[in-house]
C-alpha cells in the first residue's frame, strides 16, 4: 500500500490480541489486546513497569511472546523475527553504531534490504534532507550532540519506509526546549508519512499533544483506550483521572439519578451532574459513593466578598506556587477539610496570600464522577 | 589577590592532580628501569664488546643459517598459535558472553582454572594424552579406524597444541573484555532494521569487538615469541625456539656475545613488527574510542 508520491508511505494497522509476556514467574504484560489504525499516532503510557516497554518490544519481535497474537498490517506476526516485520524503531538511547558514519547507519536498512547503489543515496539525501542532516552525513555517533544523534536514529527507522514507527521514549534523553520542539517536529513527521506511530513514554505531556489515541498502562494491564481528550476531560476511572493532569478528588453521594443527570451531594452542598460525566456503574443509584473529579484549571477563584453561589467552595489557602504563566494554590475546603488544588490562570490577577479565604467556584460542566475503585484490583 | 594564593599551603590534595600525579608513576617507572631497561642495556654493551679484529656478532646471527631458521621457528610457532586462540577463543567467549549468569560463571572459571595449573605440568600432561597410544591417539584410531597412529607429539602440531593451550584464556578474556563493551542494544536494533542474526553479528557486533581483537593477537603473539617449556616438551628438533638456542648459547656454551646480538635481534624485529602492526590496524586510535 505504498503510495506513489515519494514522501508518504503509507501505514499499515496493528492489531494485537489477548498478548501476554512472563519472564519465568515475573509477568510483565497479561491479556493486552489493542487495535491500531493504518496511520493512528497511539502512545502507550504509563509507569516504568506497567509493560509498555514490553508490549512495544513485542511488537518489534524483539521478545518472544507468551501468549496472544499480533497482525501487522493484518497478517499474523506473532512468531515472525524482528527483521522480517517491516518495522522502523527508534530506541531511548538510540542504538546507534559506533563503527559506522552516520551515513551508514541511515544506509544499514537500505543495505540489509539490498538496496543499494544510486537508489540508495537518493533515499539517504531525502531523509537527511528532511530531518536537517545533510551538513553531518559523514560525522561519526560520537561527534553529534544528543538532539542530532535522534535525529540520526529516526532517519535509520524511516529511510526503507516502514509502514509501522515503533519509537521508545525518544525524547526522554533531551533536555527540556528541545524536547517540546521535538514533539512538534515528531508530530509533522507524522502527517507527512502517514506511517503507523506506536510511541512508547512515561511522560504524559508528550502522549497528551501528539497521539490521536492514548492506552495507558498500569501494571502489566491496558487500563483504557481513548482519544487524549477524552481520557482527561472524561476520565472513566479513578487511576485514568489522577495519572493525567492533576486531579482533585472530592467523595460524593448520588442523591438522585435520571437519565439526563446525576444529582450528588459534596460535603458542601449538592450538584447536577450530566449523565455521559458520570462513570459508575449503570446500577448505582440512589445512596451510591463515588468520587468527582475536579481538575485545578476548572475551579475559578472568586472574590470572597462578593458571597458565593451554590457551586462555590469555601477555602482557605495554604500554599501559592507562582509558576509564570500560572498561580497553583492548594487551599483548604472549610466544610470537609479536604486540600484542593486551585489553579488561576488570569495574567496579573492579584495574588493570594497563605490564610486568606477565598472561594473556588466549580464548573458544573466539566464535573466527572468516577467510582472510588480504591483497593480494587 | 596574589595574598590568597600564596596563604593556599601544600596538602595531600595536590597529590592527585597535574605534574605531581607523575610521582605516582615513580614505583614503576623505577621498577622498569631496572628490571627492564638497564638489563637490555647491558645486552647491547655484551653484544657489541668484541675483541678487535673479530667478527661482529651480529654478522654471525644474521649469516648464520641455524639463527634465521630459530627465528623463523619461533615466529611461525607463535603466529600459528594466535590464529588458532582467536579460532578457538572468539566463538568461546561469544557463548560466554551470551550465556545466562550462572551457567557464564561456571563455564568462565572453567576457562580460568587453566590458569591455576602451571605451564611445565601441563607441558607434561600432554605427553599422555597426545603419545602414539595415548587418550587422544586410541580414540582417534578407534573411531576411524586407522592403522597408525596421527603423530602429534615433538613436531609442530604438538607445539601449537600445547602453547593454544596455555594462551587460550588470555585471548578468551580479552575478548570477552572487548564483547561487554558492546553496548546491549545494538544487535537488536541491526535486527529490527532488517538484519537476520548472523548479519546483525557480521556488521555490527564484529566490528564493535575487533579492538578485542586485534589487541588479544597482539598480546598472544608477542608473548608466544618468549616460549620455552612447551616447545621443548612437546616439540622436535624442528622447533627449536629463540629461546632455547639462547640457552645453549648462555649456559651450555658460554658464548655471551651471540646470545645478545640474537637476543637484540628479535627485540628489533619485535618492535618494528609492532609498530607496523599497530599502523596498519590502527589499533592506537580505535582504543581511543
Amino acid at each position: 500500500m505504498r503510495s506513489s508520491s515519494g514522501h508518504s508511505a503509507g501505514g499499515a494497522t496493528v492489531e494485537v490480541s489477548e498478548l501476554g509476556k512472563a519472564y519465568r514467574s515475573v509477568v510483565a504484560l497479561r491479556d493486552a489486546t489493542l487495535s491500531i489504525r493504518a496511520g493512528e499516532f497511539v502512545s502507550l503510557l504509563g509507569a516504568s513497569g506497567s509493560g509498555k516497554s514490553t508490549l512495544l518490544k513485542l511488537i518489534a519481535g524483539l521478545e518472544r511472546v507468551t501468549s496472544g497474537r499480533i497482525l501487522l498490517g493484518g497478517i499474523d506476526a506473532t512468531g515472525l523475527p524482528s527483521e522480517r516485520r517491516g518495522i522502523g524503531m527508534v530506541f531511548q538511547d538510540y542504538a546507534l553504531f559506533p563503527t559506522m558514519t552516520v551515513e551508514g547507519n541511515i544506509a544499514f536498512p537500505l543495505r540489509t534490504r539490498g538496496i543499494r547503489g544510486e537508489d540508495s543515496r537518493r533515499r539517504i539525501a531525502r531523509v537527511a534532507e528532511m530531518l536537517g542532516l545533510e551538513a553531518l552525513l559523514s560525522r561519526r555517533p560520537s561527534q553529534l550532540s544528543g538532539g542530532q544523534q535522534q535525529r540520526v536514529a529516526i532517519a535509520r527507522a524511516i529511510v526503507f519506509e516502514p509502514q509501522i514507527l515503533l519509537l521508545d521514549e525518544p525524547l526522554s534523553a533531551l533536555d527540556k526546549n528541545l524536547r517540546e520542539q521535538t514533539k512538534g517536529e515528531l508530530k509533522a513527521l507524522h502527517a507527512r508519512l502517514g506511517v503507523t506511530i506506536v510511541y512508547v513514554t512515561h511522560d504524559q505531556s508528550e502522549a497528551l499533544a501528539m497521539s490521536n489515541r492514548i492506552a495507558v498502562m498500569d501494571h502489566g494491564c491496558i487500563v483504557d483506550v481513548d482519544t487524549p481528550r477524552k481520557l482527561y476531560a472524561r476520565p472513566r476511572s479513578r487511576f485514568i483521572a489522577q495519572f493525567l493532569g492533576h486531579a482533585n478528588l472530592l467523595p460524593v453521594t448520588v442523591l438522585e439519578r435520571s437519565a439526563a443527570a446525576c444529582i450528588v451531594e459534596f460535603a458542601w452542598g449538592r450538584l447536577p451532574i450530566r449523565i455521559e460525566n458520570v462513570a459508575l456503574e449503570p446500577g448505582a443509584g440512589k445512596g451510591a459513593r463515588g468520587l468527582a473529579v475536579v481538575r485545578p484549571e476548572h475551579l475559578r477563584i472568586v472574590d470572597a466578598t462578593l458571597g458565593g453561589g451554590p457551586h462555590c467552595v469555601t477555602t482557605t489557602v495554604s500554599q501559592a506556587l507562582y509558576n509564570g504563566s500560572e498561580t497553583i494554590y492548594r487551599a483548604t475546603c472549610r466544610a470537609s477539610g479536604q486540600s484542593l488544588t486551585l489553579m488561576d490562570k488570569r495574567p496579573g490577577s492579584r495574588s493570594l496570600e497563605i490564610g486568606d479565604e477565598v472561594l473556588a467556584e466549580v464548573d458544573p460542566a466539566h464535573l466527572v464522577v468516577v467510582p472510588d475503585d480504591r483497593g480494587a484490583a | 589577590m596574589t595574598q590568597a594564593l600564596a596563604r593556599r599551603s601544600w596538602g595531600p590534595s595536590d597529590l592527585l592532580v597535574g605534574n605531581a600525579s607523575l610521582l605516582w608513576l615513580a614505583p614503576g617507572l623505577v621498577a622498569v628501569a631496572i628490571l627492564f631497561v638497564w638489563p637490555i642495556v647491558q645486552l647491547v654493551i655484551v653484544s657489541l664488546n668484541v675483541a678487535p679484529g673479530t667478527i661482529s656478532p651480529y654478522v654471525n646471527v644474521l649469516s648464520e643459517p641455524i639463527y634465521l631458521r630459530v627465528i623463523s621457528n619461533t615466529a611461525v610457532s607463535a603466529l600459528g598459535t594466535t590464529i588458532v586462540c582467536l579460532l578457538i577463543g572468539y566463538p568461546t567467549a561469544y557463548a560466554i558472553h551470551v550465556l545466562p549468569s550462572p551457567w557464564r560463571l561456571i563455564v568462565l572459571s572453567a576457562v580460568l582454572f587453566s590458569y591455576a595449573v602451571g605451564t611445565m605440568p601441563r607441558a607434561f600432561s600432554w605427553i599422555v594424552l597426545l603419545g602414539d597410544r595415548g587418550l587422544v591417539n586410541q580414540a582417534l584410531m578407534r573411531a576411524f579406524d586407522l592403522s597408525e597412529p596421527f603423530e602429534m607429539l615433538y613436531n609442530q602440531r604438538g607445539v601449537l597444541i600445547g602453547m593454544t593451550h596455555v594462551m587460550l584464556p588470555f585471548m578468551v578474556l580479552t575478548l570477552l573484555g572487548a564483547m561487554a563493551r558492546v553496548p546491549a542494544g545494538l544487535v537488536p536494533a541491526a535486527r529490527t532494521l532488517g538484519a537476520s542474526a548472523f548479519r546483525a553479528f557480521g556488521l555490527v557486533f564484529l566490528p564493535m569487538t575487533m579492538p578485542g581483537v586485534l589487541a588479544g593477537m597482539m598480546m598472544t603473539f608477542v608473548y608466544s615469541l618468549g616460549f620455552f617449556v612447551v616447545p621443548a616438551v612437546l616439540g622436535g628438533a624442528g622447533q627449536t625456539t629463540v629461546v632455547m638456542i639462547l640457552r645453549d648459547l648462555t649456559l651450555g656454551l658460554g658464548r655471551w656475545a651471540i646470545a645478545s646480538a640474537l637476543s637484540i635481534t628479535v627485540i628489533v624485529i619485535c618492535v618494528f613488527g609492532a609498530a607496523i602492526y599497530v599502523s596498519l590496524t590502527r589499533l592506537g586510535e580505535i582504543e581511543e574510542h
